[in-house]
């Protein structure tokens, strides 16, 4: 009877179905968008203000030290410090003696004389974009805290009800300031996503000589002088520190997007005239960018640049909408949510004041590094007298797509790392860091598969006689490359629901690639535990190292609700999964060149090697490797065997202080024709050794003396020809160009470089 | 009327996609990667070529005169290295020496009155300049101080004067004569200023999808299809050969052309079908037919799809030759740049769009000076890029260049040096390959050509390879060749009559279902008598087994999968790597199994008495051809080379005459129908059959729609409650 009757009205009652939810979801929204019309913003009541805008104020001393005097202007909520070794005064904001104030709007004046600007939505209209507030104009309410050695300012934003309180101190290294994340309040439904801080520190027109110094790769100066040699509309160009903000996954994994938008070190410099200072920030760098604003830029012609605080983390949404005829056409917005809760995470920023030899960008690295000493966030790894070793990437086994099965094609065994290893010892290459690639049964597809080595190389029984070969021969460092940060469908071994990161809007970081396989960014207590059982697996090999993957460039807070992180809580993971891998006595190497990997690195690879070239910048300098140098070894991400011009590139890792490099594999090269590794276009062995121990000879003859010693000093004498200056007092000079130069009395050959040692 | 005009649109966008996305793919290498892609656009990254040495972003320090460019639209480098540099925003001319400083600025003297939106110069060797100025109708020729010498209009001739003059890009031969774009043509403007003449006509081609089209709209609706006219030509330079290099918008060869004194293009003709061109009927079949059969006989310049991997078609803006006969061109919508060399193939490509040295807003003019620094204008981003080449791309010029000149020695050591910086470089391979060709080691030859998949240089190599065994083992291979032969018409006379013997008993013995190996040697059967067999199933219809086409169904897809890995390598039509099984099993099953619904349907309304056993059965065995033609012919094909491509087409398209005959026979026979009603109802079912295709098509379109759809409400719901 009942069956009959839905039989026979199946239609009516699926129709009836698809109206009630239609009628249902129409409910929801029409309810939803109400609660969207009531805010509670016009509940809110605003507080009277206590700041004259119009007085000038002045600035009173508030501490004092033997290296500096702080001084504070009550009325502006405004900071200047002294360096009371030479008397120079920075300015915590633009005057008219740094700029013609006349000569700009009233948005810009408000914006020259801030000392924090602060960007904010709408909980509840959260697409909406507004435009900065400055602490100059809009912050109404200032209330400052004499402390004993500077001063603390709440600059209170009333129309909006942020409130932000910034401490001003100082110490024997100069300025400090710090951003306490539990005082910033948040009384309406606008929420605070960045804070701008110290933007026109040091600003300067285009009359000053000096420039400014950003971890743009390597690192990139933009000149003051040069300014009339951009291009007319030029643009001022930001920096999310270490990894990029967005979290998708095409941003984080991005090779173009992450060398265009990203800075491995939390450091900023600027020079004027004989005068520097270096700001660093010393905690809470994960969730923080920076912005360098070259004259010209939005039509100011004045230079700045400093550093900007993610307050709260922003989520990419596509929104499809279909249109067009026939449905083909697909419009796809990206609209930007933001995170309802803020990142609590305190902030703190050093600036040292540099004078003399260290007001140039080699004394900012070189002042870098003795704070990363004196932290212990890097410690000499390269023992006294060690051999300067050659670099080696070894690519051990491919899959190629076949119709039927995929083709596992050994382009290098473990056998063949051996014999490679001593025909280059009985040529002379002492010693190596040489880190071996996919070697993981099933080739480069099976990410996140960690373990067991592909039988097709030689399994264990080869990895067990490699591991005899370095245990015989410890100047040879052999790592196996693994990674632990991306998973796909293809490898699987991980739950695609509890192992992955999630953003705010519990999606997961993911992306599908043409052939319909997933790729996760995996959480990083996963990717701990997946480190902790590959550890067990390498007990028995305990003369291996193990390098680490995509590790030195890539974090991410992660939403996942069994092992939420933030950035910051990612990077200490990190490091105590480095931490582990060398207590149970395996050394580390790291690709990439984001600071928090040199705590533990034995070994960098694939640092970078220039800047990402804009316009801004004029010219590229070895930044992070001058930090490095004589602590960490490093290589850079140019193969020799890869690049158009063998020599060119040497001078190159001469310039950079890096170790010569190549990424080699026993079989043809013609192996990995429409592989996915097609751009190591040449790679095989033995066409290569010839010129591989050439030229590691070339450079072990001339420059092993220098291996293990700082690159203190990095100079470009003109166009093309480069000075380099070792703590031994070793210079070096590099001509690039196809001419003979003299470089202070020096003839350096066309396309060659000159060692002249320390003394002579 | 409206249903049947959305119907077409849907059908031609279908076909579309099915043709454009097989070939359409996108690759991960960022944009400061150089590569080279072959025939099919899979790009193979090499080393770099050129590095960026200088960027020009204003006129330097040249009294007071406004700064910075315009929307520059050309650049042109004379052979003293002079940079003249057309700023079209400014409507003046910015001269610049070899060092890129500024020596004048033209704007038109009193009697030539001043420029208006200049958009192409050409520099005499004695510094006289020819100035397309675009915005005055006119081509001004200036003396080297920028002084009026005299001025062109549109020449008088009943040719030109229906048209509008708007000069913009121009050359001048050594003789004398003004060649200007004009449309699609190149009209030559002689010295005096008179008409001489419209080169180079650009081909029209045809269109699939107006083709289409025109089939299905009605009368009312084909007088509003617009007339297609002929591709424009964008740009054109002098070649050091005097020659003139174009670019236009014409495609499949045409997008870069060299013309001769005659206008007609020499670039690369008919390079890529082969030396066996004769007379019009094998051309027909090797430039229209084999494309669909053997791949890469068609060849583009540039690329159709953009760094995303989405569908473009290239617009090459400007051309430059330098004085070895490189030819290099700037393609505006991805900002590549791409180097070929006299015969055509590519050298490099580079570039791309971006922020950084080395990429481009909206590159607007390409030029190149005695050095070989490439100098590329960019419009939006008002500046000039010099790009200086590096070692590895000079030897790859050098080693070109000689090979091009006949030094075949000279070039094997110069491409044994590009191997040694890049061991995968494919012009390498194939000059190697060519001059072991010269020195006659054949083998050496096929093996170096195989590696990079050259089909060409294979095809010769293995003929006179093939000469040689022959000449050698003359009365082995007479033997063994014989012995096959033999062996083949002994197995075929044996299935002919055990397949004879099989029908017969299939007729006779009315009890007995048909076997599954009977049911085979009947479909061999049809294939030689298709009517008897026909005949013999409309008056047993109960008693065929419908096993049987299944079977053929699944034997059909063995052989295709096996030819697939045995056909000779340069007649096939896809590389073993880039085949997919659910792909070829559709390629091969859609139009047997999609018959059987549309041919019923169709026949059921028009008094047919077919059911679906006999239609299901008859248009599985429709792919008996198939098998019996291409299961010896893949093996046959292995002493074939592409110089018999057009042998091979013709066995292959006998399969699909076959398969179309046994459709036709078994719907007239079961069918009983007249010969004329079955080609009717052909017709109407290959219309069916469309249409089953289209719904097929805009389900798998709409499902993946509505999946999207609900994920996005999922997305939304999330993003409001939770």
């Amino acid at each position: 009877m009942v069956k009959n009757f839905i039989k026979e009205r199946i239609g009516s009652i699926i129709l009836l179905v698809i109206v009630l939810v239609m009628v249902a979801w129409g409910w929801i929204s029409i309810r939803n968008a109400k609660n969207n019309a009531v805010t509670s913003a016009e509940a809110y009541e605003e507080p009277e203000g206590n700041v004259d805008f119009e007085a000038a104020g002045s600035y009173e001393s508030v501490a004092k030290n033997d290296v500096v005097e702080l001084f504070y202007n009550e009325a502006k909520g405004a900071i200047q410090i002294k360096d009371l070794r030479n008397g120079y005064l920075w300015k915590g904001i633009v005057d008219d003696e740094i700029y013609d104030m006349e000569s700009v709007n009233k948005r810009w004046t408000a914006y020259l004389t801030s000392s924090i600007s602060v960007s904010y939505s709408n909980l509840e209209k959260r697409d909406t974009v507004y435009s900065p507030m400055y602490s100059a104009r809009d912050a109404n309410i200032l209330e400052t805290e004499y402390l004993e050695d500077g001063v603390s300012v709440t600059y209170g934003f009333g129309s909006i009800g942020i409130y932000v309180t910034v401490e001003y101190t100082i110490d024997d290294e100069g300025l400090v300031v710090r951003v306490p994340m539990d005082k910033v309040r948040e009384d309406t439904v606008y929420l605070l996503n960045t804070i701008e801080v110290l933007p026109f520190l040091g600003a300067s027109g285009d009359e000053v000589d000096g420039y400014m110094v950003y971890p743009d790769g390597s690192g990139a100066v933009t000149l003051f002088s040069n300014v009339n040699e951009r291009p007319s509309g030029v643009k001022a160009s930001m920096y999310r520190i270490y990894s990029d903000k967005n979290m998708d996954y095409f941003s984080l994994y991005n090779e173009d997007n992450r060398e265009r938008y990203t800075a491995s070190l939390p450091v900023i410099g600027m020079k004027r005239d004989d005068k520097a200072f270096l700001g660093v920030i010393t905690e809470g760098a994960e969730s923080a960018g920076m912005g360098v604003y070259p004259s010209g830029s939005s039509n100011i012609r004045l230079n700045h640049i400093g550093f900007e605080l993610y307050t709260r983390n922003l989520f990419n949404v596509g929104v499809s909408s279909v249109s067009g005829e026939g449905g083909i056409v697909t419009n796809t917005a990206t609209v930007q949510r933001v995170d309802k809760n803020l990142i609590m995470q305190d902030r703190e920023i050093h600036y040292f004041f540099l004078e003399e030899d260290l007001a140039s960008y080699s004394g900012m690295a070189r002042r870098y590094r003795d704070y990363l000493l004196e932290t212990e966030q890097i410690h000499d790894v390269i023992p006294e007298g060690a051999q300067m070793p050659l670099a080696l990437e070894i690519l051990m086994g491919i899959t190629k797509d076949g119709m039927v099965f995929d083709e596992y094609v050994t382009m290098t065994d473990f056998d063949d790392v051996v014999s490679i290893l001593k025909k280059l010892k009985a040529k002379g290459v002492n010693a190596t860091e040489t880190v071996l690639t996919d070697w993981i049964k099933g080739g480069q597809n099976t990410m996140p598969d960690y373990w067991p080595p592909a039988r097709q190389l030689g399994g264990t029984s080869g990895m067990k006689d490699l591991n005899e070969y370095a245990q015989v021969n410890p100047d040879d460092h052999i790592y196996l490359q693994n990674q632990f940060t991306i998973g796909t469908t293809d490898g699987g071994g991980f739950s695609e629901v509890d192992d992955v990161a999630y953003d705010g809007l519990e999606i997961t970081v993911s992306m599908e690639d043409f052939d319909g396989v997933e790729y996760y960014m995996l959480n990083p207590q996963t990717s701990f535990d997946r480190n902790a059982r590959f550890l067990e697996k390498m007990e028995k090999y305990d003369s291996l190292g193990v390098g680490y993957d995509y590790l030195g460039y890539i974090t991410y807070p992660d939403y996942n609700k069994q092992h939420p992180f933030t950035r910051t809580e990612m990077v200490n993971k990190l490091k105590e999964m480095l931490r582990s891998t060398k207590d149970a006595a395996h050394t580390v190497a790291v690709s990439g060149e984001n600071q928090y990997a040199y705590e533990e690195a034995n070994y960098l690879y694939r640092t970078r090697e220039g800047s990402y070239g804009l316009s801004i910048s004029d010219y590229s300098i070895p930044f992070v490797q001058m930090v490095l140098s004589g602590l960490v070894p490093y290589s850079t991400e140019n193969a020799g065997n890869l690049t158009y011009d063998l020599q060119t590139q040497k001078m190159k890792w001469i310039e950079y202080g890096a170790l010569p490099y190549f990424h080699l594999t026993q079989e043809p090269a013609l192996n990995f024709r429409e592989s996915d590794f097609d751009d190591i276009f040449s790679s095989t062995y033995d066409e290569w050794e010839d010129r591989v121990v050439e030229v590691y000879q070339d450079m072990y003859q001339n420059l092993q003396e220098v291996y293990g010693q700082p690159l203190i000093d990095h100079e470009v004498l003109e166009d093309n020809l480069v000075r380099v200056e070792y703590e031994n007092g070793t210079v070096i000079y590099i001509n690039y160009n196809g001419s003979e130069r003299t470089a202070e009395g020096t003839t350096v050959p066309a396309n060659s470089y000159v060692v002249v040692k320390g003394g002579e | 009327m409206k249903l049947k005009r959305i119907g077409a649109s849907l059908l031609t966008c279908l076909l579309f996609v099915m043709l454009v996305s097989t070939d359409v793919y996108a690759s991960s290498s960022t944009g400061a990667q150089n590569y080279v892609t072959g025939n099919d656009s899979y790009r193979m990254p090499i080393p770099q070529c050129y590095n960026v040495v200088e960027t020009i972003n204003n006129i330097g320090a040249f009294e007071d005169e406004e700064r910075y460019f315009k929307n520059p639209q050309d650049i042109f480098v004379d052979s003293y290295d002079n940079v003249y540099i057309v700023d079209t925003g400014y409507n003046r001319i910015v001269k610049m020496n070899s060092d890129m400083e500024t020596v004048n600025i033209f704007y038109g003297d009193e009697e030539s009155g001043s420029f208006n939106a200049p958009e192409g110069i050409f520099v005499e060797d004695d510094g006289d300049m020819y100035l397309a100025d675009t915005g005055n109708k006119r081509i001004l020729h200036l003396s080297p101080e920028g002084k009026f010498v005299e001025q062109f209009t549109n020449p008088d001739s009943e040719l030109t004067s229906g048209a509008a003059f708007n000069p913009s890009k121009l050359v001048v031969s050594p003789t004398g004569y003004m060649y200007v774009v004009r449309g699609e043509n190149i009209m030559a403007i002689d010295g005096s200023g008179g008409f001489s003449g419209l080169y180079g006509q650009t081909d029209i081609g045809y269109n699939l999808t107006e083709m289409i089209l025109r089939v299905v709209a009605s009368e009312q609706q084909k007088k509003s299809i617009v007339k297609r006219t002929a591709s424009s030509y964008i740009n054109v330079t002098m070649g050091s050969d005097g020659m003139i290099y174009a670019t236009s918008m014409e495609r499949e060869e045409g997008e870069i052309k060299k013309l001769n004194s005659i206008g007609t293009n020499v670039y690369r003709k008919y390079k890529t079908v082969g030396n066996s061109i004769s007379n019009p009927i094998t051309e027909f079949i090797e430039k229209k037919l084999l494309k669909s059969v053997v791949a890469s006989n068609s060849f583009k310049f540039g690329e159709y799809f953009d760094d995303e991997g989405m569908y473009m078609e290239p617009i090459f803006r400007d051309i430059a030759v330098d004085d070895d006969g490189i030819v290099t061109v700037i393609e505006e919508l991805n900002g590549k740049v791409y180097q070929y060399d006299q015969e055509g193939n590519m050298l490099v490509a580079f570039g791309g769009k971006g922020e950084s040295a080395g990429t481009f807003t909206m590159p607007s003019a390409i030029d190149v000076d005695s050095k070989g620094n490439i100098y590329i204008l960019d419009r939006i981003n008002a500046n000039v890029q010099i790009f200086e080449p590096t070692e590895f791309i000079l030897l790859v010029h050098q080693a070109a260049t000689r090979y091009g000149e006949g030094d075949y020695t000279a070039s094997y050591d110069l491409w044994q040096k590009v191997l040694d910086i890049d061991e995968n470089y494919d012009l390498a391979h194939v000059g190697i390959a060519k001059t072991y060709y010269k020195q006659g080691e054949f083998k050496l030859s096929m093996d170096e050509s195989k590696l990079v998949s050259d089909r060409d240089v294979y095809t010769q190599a293995f003929d006179e390879y093939v000469y040689v065994v022959l000449r050698q083992n003359f009365v082995l291979v007479l033997v063994i060749a014989l012995a096959i032969i033999v062996g083949v018409l002994l197995l075929v006379s044996y299935l002919i009559k055990t397949s004879k013997k099989a029908y017969w008993s299939f007729l006779n013995e009315k009890t007995k279902k048909m076997g599954v190996v009977q049911g085979l040697k009947y479909a061999f059967h049809m294939v030689l008598h298709p009517i008897d067999a026909m005949e013999g199933i409309r008056y047993n219809k109960s008693r065929i087994n419908m096993k049987v086409p299944f079977l053929i169904l699944i034997i059909a897809y063995i052989v295709r999968i096996a030819y697939i890995y045995i056909v000779h390598f340069p007649l096939a039509s896809m590389e073993v790597a880039d085949a997919n099984l659910v792909f070829e099993a559709v390629k091969l099953w859609i139009v047997p199994i999609s018959w059987i619904p549309a041919s019923f349907a169709a026949t059921s309304i028009s008094g047919g008495e077919t059911k679906f056993p006999e239609i299901t059965f008859t248009s599985a065995l429709s792919l008996t051809p198939y098998i019996i033609i291409n299961l010896p012919l893949m093996f046959l094909s292995n002493i074939w080379s592409k110089s018999q491509q057009s042998w091979y087409g013709v066995f292959s398209v006998l399969a699909y005459i076959g398969m179309f005959l046994i459709l036709y026979f078994a719907m007239m026979i079961l069918n009983n129908y007249t010969m004329k009603k079955t080609i009717g109802m052909m017709f109407v079912s290959a219309f069916m059959m469309l249409v089953i295709w289209l719904v097929l098509g805009l389900f798998y379109v709409l499902s993946g729609r509505l999946i999207q759809f609900i994920f996005t409400l999922f997305t939304e719901f999330k993003l409001n409650f939770l």
